[in-house]
């Protein structure tokens, strides 16, 4: 039966296949050893994943993608693996620099930077606040396993599959949509335009658009913003309802 | 606007603005001036009645001075038009129907808000206005101090606008409406004091009850208008066919040049009008409406029932304002009725049989206020056999007793509500008596008014009865006359009557000989002349027991008994001073102030018939022909008369002082001495005889002893046989009978209430048990779904995002297999 | 390399992101790891969105990841604010723990198979809090408006 199997075909029964048992072993309960053992499946399971998507020729660009692409998979499967809040909220930094990098691999030096500043700057750090006033003990049961053991199961294999049902299986029989350019694609790519024979203003194009085309977006955007602010303030300050001890009244109906 | 049309809008106006007024400002904003609904009421309704007296003289003028020539005068005063229809009806085309009724084609239906000024209009506008003034004065010192002071000003109004429209619309339709406003408002006046049970279920029953005739009114209604395709009182004028443009009726320049009259359904050709079992169908139906609305057998019962109200609105609706609307609205339909004298003769059959029921039921009831309203439903019925007479004389007679009936019925019942005001609300005879020094002008203007209602020469009361006693005499004798049987009576008379029988009525009688129908209405007459008697006699029983005999006063009324205030007095005086020359005054007077009418308009009848003669629908010649045939006969008034002095002294001779044989005619009535004769202790008490003791020893000696005890068996079996129609009789006695109503309330109670209640419960399980169970089945399965959904919501965030991204999953995975 | 196989490999990595959050979502318990989760999967988002910007020439993808950080940014004070309000209610920062607002009659959801802490766990860092250590006082404790 095997024979009516293509060469891509097991190649991405193979991906999906790695990919889930790396997850498996990734998600808690998780142990030293194996997150090691799933570092390395999930690490070969993106290679599987990837190999789709590869030239016959491999130039070195190519060969930076898969070292990025790597690094920020391994980091974001060990940012869910970390039993320890801080570990997670650490590797998910990690994550956002390799988005990051990813972000200047493609040609947006704008957005990498953002990325860089606004989420591993800000967010995770509040992100860390947080961790550090809900739990400073730093060590929890809930944090060591998983509610159920099919649900894991069943997100694993979704988590799994997705890349091919999201990407591979469309893409393989059809062509891609002809890209539309409705700017000069030198802007995005990062090259050295041929025209001016410089490096495209392309941060200064980005905020033109962005101020121009879209600035009621923006005033949205900032509206909202202010109103996180507020809520956020409000929540902390008149959230609270009850002055008893709140796990008292909480945890009753727990059977134990 | 001319002066009629002006007077005739101002009439309903002015209450219906008081009603506005008081119900805007009264609870609320004026709330601290305790009498301004009362004189926001008073004001708006001297407004009203002085409108009607001029409107009245208006009309009079135009009869007498503007229009000898003409046969009547009516005016329609067409405000705005409210309905419209333009392809209502498509009428098949009947070879039968002669040129005026043989429309084809399509038929409009339009409603305008059309008012008439015509005698009859103004006779009843006259009746209505000036008693609700009168009952309005009196009603500001009885309510005083009651809750619902402004409340009952309000609906004071809405019911005197609301009877204004009626008796001035000129449509059925319009007519219908507030002849249901009508009894809307009795409703709420009945129910006035709602807190009462027995005042919101006589409000109630008054409200079913007429719903009962209000039914046969509106079949009746689309009967005429299938048949007449028209539902307007008046002739209108189109001036083109496709604009109905329509004038206003007004006898100078009516119709327009170039216009095309379209007949209404009262003021068509005589001969036009549809005779058999489709114009006795009508007319049935129309009366059935008038029997609800004018508590008439066999709809009566709502009415003593409606003196749960408070006193006044009694007097309101029992003399001036609802009741008469029955007979105006048969008076109205004269012509209707006349095409078919068999429906004359059931109105007549019906108030002669209904007069005297009531009448007799009046003779034992204890409660004053029930006494009152069973002689109005008693005269009622009078005014019904003067409108089923048929002829002129017979429907004026008719309408002059409502006149005179309005005034000394309202006096008697706002006496009886100034008896009860100084009786602290007790209204049996039994718990008072003897008030004629306690209450001096109660007791003389209710002397005054019981004398007209008992038909005392020469208060209005005897005027009136007497000209319906002779125009139903007439009308037996007509009859007579043409069916070859004259019967024995003055020669005059018999004259009258076969000049009137060359022209008697275009209906013909088609299901009864002229004979037996003369039988008939002989028959009415002399039923008649006995609840002119038992009248006279429970008027007096009443007046004896209320005001006679010595001193009672119920603990109720407490100290201070006492005579009332001079607002409710001087109404009491005015009315009584109404009650005893307005007869008179009608009968005679206006007689000799037509005396320029044209040849042969002078009658011997009197004012009211001279007056009400010049109204559309009674100057049709059926009618007209008879204009000669009523008048005032004396061996009639004489009989009744006497007949009512007999009721008098029985009364007197009974009730004045403490009496017996009162109590022993009671008994007699009861059938005590039938329950003597078949008491089995008589039978023992026999045996005790000497006598018969004697014949059984003597016996006894002969060896006979077992004849004896033969006989003594077989005496006690008759005894025993006749114990059966004891039980029976024991409920039917005439005394029972009386006293209990006929059972009627009873019959109704098993006969229709019960069934219906049936019907009403097996439904409603048909309805709660099938039908919302259906509907509740189909309303449990998204509960029955949701319970499987429930196993979903476990609480656990993660799930959530779980079976979320399955989902996700799902449509990915349908987009690719089978999207493009 | 092409413009298509490097929208390909960028897609495919976004997947991967994308999977990854949504299975941490799914089987964490931490309310902090769970909001790491759904950052991430925003992260695949962006940068597919960056991928197909590039690919077409077109600001608009960027601008809408330049949104996305926005209202990430928003939903991130919010949603942490809501977590440290939860956590004084339940002393706790376990999801399962808020299943008491389950449908009514529903059986709760119990944790049968709790394992023992692995040895090589035992040392866990942990974050010190800043300052002296306050001493525990039980009407403090109880009373406390802020955290």
């Amino acid at each position: 039966m095997f024979q009516h199997l293509s060469f891509g075909g097991m190649l991405l029964a193979a991906a999906i296949v790695v990919m889930a048992a790396g997850l498996y072993l990734l998600l808690p309960p998780s142990s030293l050893i194996r997150r090691r053992a799933g570092s390395v499946l999930v690490v070969l399971g993106t290679g599987a994943y990837l190999a789709h998507a590869t030239e016959a020729a491999v130039d070195a660009e190519q060969i930076l993608f898969w070292l990025l692409a790597g690094f920020t998979v391994l980091a974001a499967c060990l940012s869910m693996a970390m039993p320890n809040a801080v570990y997670a909220a650490l590797w998910f930094a990690a994550t956002l620099g390799g988005v990051a990098s990813l972000m200047f691999w493609l040609g947006a030096q704008f957005l990498g930077a953002v990325t860089i500043i606004i989420y591993a700057g800000a967010i995770v750090v509040m992100f860390l606040f947080v961790i550090m006033l809900a739990q400073p003990g730093g060590r929890a049961l809930y944090d060591r396993i998983s509610w159920s053991g099919s649900a894991k199961v069943t997100a694993v294999v979704l988590a799994a599959i997705l890349p091919a049902v999201l990407v591979v299986w469309p893409l393989q029989d059809a062509t891609l949509p002809a890209p539309v350019h409705a700017e000069k694609p030198e802007a995005f790519t990062g090259a050295v335009s041929p025209d001016s024979g410089s490096y495209p203003p392309q941060t200064a194009m980005l905020g033109r658009d962005f101020y121009s085309r879209y600035w009621v977006h923006l005033e949205l955007a900032g509206t909202l913003l202010l109103a996180a602010l507020v809520g956020a303030t409000v929540i902390v300050l008149y959230g609270r309802t009850s002055r008893t001890p709140a796990s008292s009244q909480i945890s009753k109906r727990r059977v134990p | 606007m001319d002066r009629i049309a002006t007077l005739l809008v101002i009439i309903p106006a002015a209450p219906l603005l008081a009603v506005l007024l008081i119900a805007v400002t009264a609870p609320r904003l004026l709330r601290s001036v305790k009498l301004w609904p009362a004189w926001v009421t008073v004001a708006a309704l001297l407004v009203s009645a002085v409108a009607s007296w001029l409107l009245f003289q208006e009309i009079r003028f135009q009869h007498g001075y503007v229009k000898p020539q003409s046969p009547y005068y009516e005016r329609v005063v067409v405000l705005w038009r409210w309905a419209e229809i333009a392809d209502a009806m498509w009428r098949v085309p009947q070879p039968q129907q002669d040129a005026s009724t043989a429309e084809t084609g399509a038929i409009r239906f339009a409603v305008d808000v059309a008012l008439r000024a015509d005698a009859l209009t103004a006779f009843m506008l006259v009746t209505v206005t000036s008693v609700a003034f009168l009952v309005a004065v009196f009603s500001i010192g009885y309510m005083a101090g009651d809750r619902g002071y402004w409340r009952y000003f309000c609906y004071f109004n809405l019911f005197v606008f609301s009877m204004t429209m009626l008796v001035s619309a000129s449509n059925f339709l319009l007519l219908f409406v507030f002849w249901e406003a009508v009894g809307l408002c009795s409703y709420l006046l009945i129910g006035f004091w709602y807190e009462k049970p027995e005042a919101a279920a006589a409000g109630k029953k008054a409200f079913l009850v007429n719903r009962v005739g209000d039914f046969g009114f509106l079949l009746g209604m689309m009967l005429i208008w299938i048949t007449y395709g028209t539902l307007d009182f008046h002739a209108s004028a189109v001036v083109h066919p496709s604009q109905s443009l329509r004038q206003a009726v007004d006898s100078d320049n009516f119709p327009p040049p170039g216009s095309k009259i379209e007949p209404g359904v009262l003021s068509r050709a005589p001969e036009s009008y549809v005779k058999g079992l489709t114009g006795l169908a009508i007319c049935l139906l129309l009366f059935l409406g008038a029997c609800g609305k004018s508590a008439q057998f066999p709809l009566h019962i709502w009415l003593p029932d409606a003196m749960e109200g408070p006193t006044p609105v009694s007097a309101l609706i029992h003399a001036a304002t609802m009741v008469t609307a029955g007979v105006y609205l048969v008076a109205r339909c004269t012509p209707l009725f006349v095409a078919v004298p068999e429906a004359q003769l059931v109105v007549a059959g019906i108030g002669a049989f209904t007069a005297l029921l009531a009448a007799l039921i009046a003779l034992t009831q204890f409660d004053l206020k029930r006494v009152l309203a069973y002689s109005t439903i008693s005269q009622l019925g009078y005014m019904f056999l003067g409108l089923g007479a048929g002829s002129l004389a017979g429907i004026a007679s008719g309408m002059f007793h409502l006149f005179t009936h309005a005034f000394f019925k309202a006096l008697l019942f706002l006496a009886a509500g100034s008896v009860m005001h100084a009786m602290g609300n007790v209204i049996d005879m039994r718990r008072f008596g003897g008030l004629r020094r306690l209450l001096p002008w109660t007791h003389w203007t209710f002397l005054v008014g019981a004398l007209a209602l008992a038909g005392v020469f020469p208060l209005s009361g005897f005027w009136s009865k007497d000209a319906i006693l002779g125009s139903v005499h007439d009308r037996a004798h007509e009859l007579g006359h043409v069916s070859g049987t004259p019967p024995a009576t003055q020669p005059e008379t018999n004259h009258a009557a076969a000049e009137a029988a060359q022209h008697i009525s275009h209906g013909t009688w088609t299901w009864l000989s002229p004979a037996v129908a003369s039988r008939c209405y002989q028959i009415c007459y002399y039923l008649a002349v006995a609840a002119a008697f038992l009248t006279a006699f429970y008027t007096f029983r009443a007046f004896f027991m209320t005001f006679y005999g010595e001193l009672r006063v119920p603990a109720e009324a407490g100290h201070h008994a006492h005579e009332s205030p001079p607002v409710m007095v001087v109404p009491l005086v005015v009315l009584a001073v109404g009650a005893a020359v307005a007869g008179l005054l009608l009968d005679r007077s206006y007689r000799h102030t037509v005396e320029h009418l044209p040849e042969g308009r002078v009658s011997t009848a009197n004012a009211v018939t001279d007056f009400l003669g010049y109204t559309p629908q009674l100057a049709i010649p059926a009618v007209e022909a008879t204009r000669h045939a009523g008048g005032f006969h004396l061996d009639i008034a004489a009989v009744s008369l006497l007949l009512a002095l007999a009721g008098m002294g029985l009364a007197a001779y009974l009730y004045l002082e403490e009496r017996t044989e009162a109590e022993f005619l009671a008994a007699l009535f009861r059938f005590e001495w039938y329950r003597k004769l078949v008491d089995s202790q008589n039978l023992i008490r026999l045996r005790r005889r000497p006598l018969v003791a004697r014949i059984e020893s003597v016996a006894g000696r002969l060896g006979l002893r077992w004849l004896v005890r033969l006989a003594g068996y077989a005496v006690l079996s008759v005894v025993w046989l006749l114990t059966v129609p004891l039980m029976i009789g024991y409920f039917v006695s005439p005394y029972r009978l009386s006293a209990d109503r006929f059972y009627f309330d009873e019959l109704y109670t098993w006969l229709v209430v019960r069934p219906l209640r049936g019907v009403a419960r097996l439904l409603a399980a048909v309805d709660m048990g099938i039908v919302d169970g259906l509907v509740n089945l189909i309303g449990r399965i998204p509960v029955w779904v949701g319970d499987l959904m429930r196993a979903l919501q476990m609480g656990v965030l993660s799930f959530y995002a779980l079976s979320m991204a399955l989902g996700l999953l799902i449509i990915l995975w349908v987009r690719l297999m089978w999207g493009t | 390399m092409s413009e298509p196989h490097i929208i390909k490999n960028v897609l495919l990595v976004a997947a991967m992101l994308f999977g990854i959050g949504l299975a941490g979502l799914v089987t964490r318990r931490n309310w902090i790891v769970v909001f790491l989760a759904v950052e991430m999967m925003l992260q695949g988002v962006s940068l597919a969105l960056v991928g197909w910007s590039r690919y077409h020439a077109e600001w608009g993808g960027q601008i809408l990841v330049l949104f996305i950080v926005a209202v990430a940014a928003a939903e991130a004070a919010v949603a942490l604010a809501l977590v440290l309000m939860l956590f004084q209610h339940a002393a706790s920062l376990d999801l399962v723990r808020w299943q008491d607002l389950r449908e009514e009659g529903q059986p709760p959801w119990v944790d049968r198979h709790v394992p023992d802490e692995y040895h090589e766990e035992r040392q866990w860092p942990h974050l010190v809090p800043a300052g002296r250590q306050p001493q525990p006082d039980e009407d403090e404790l109880l009373h406390r408006s802020h955290v």
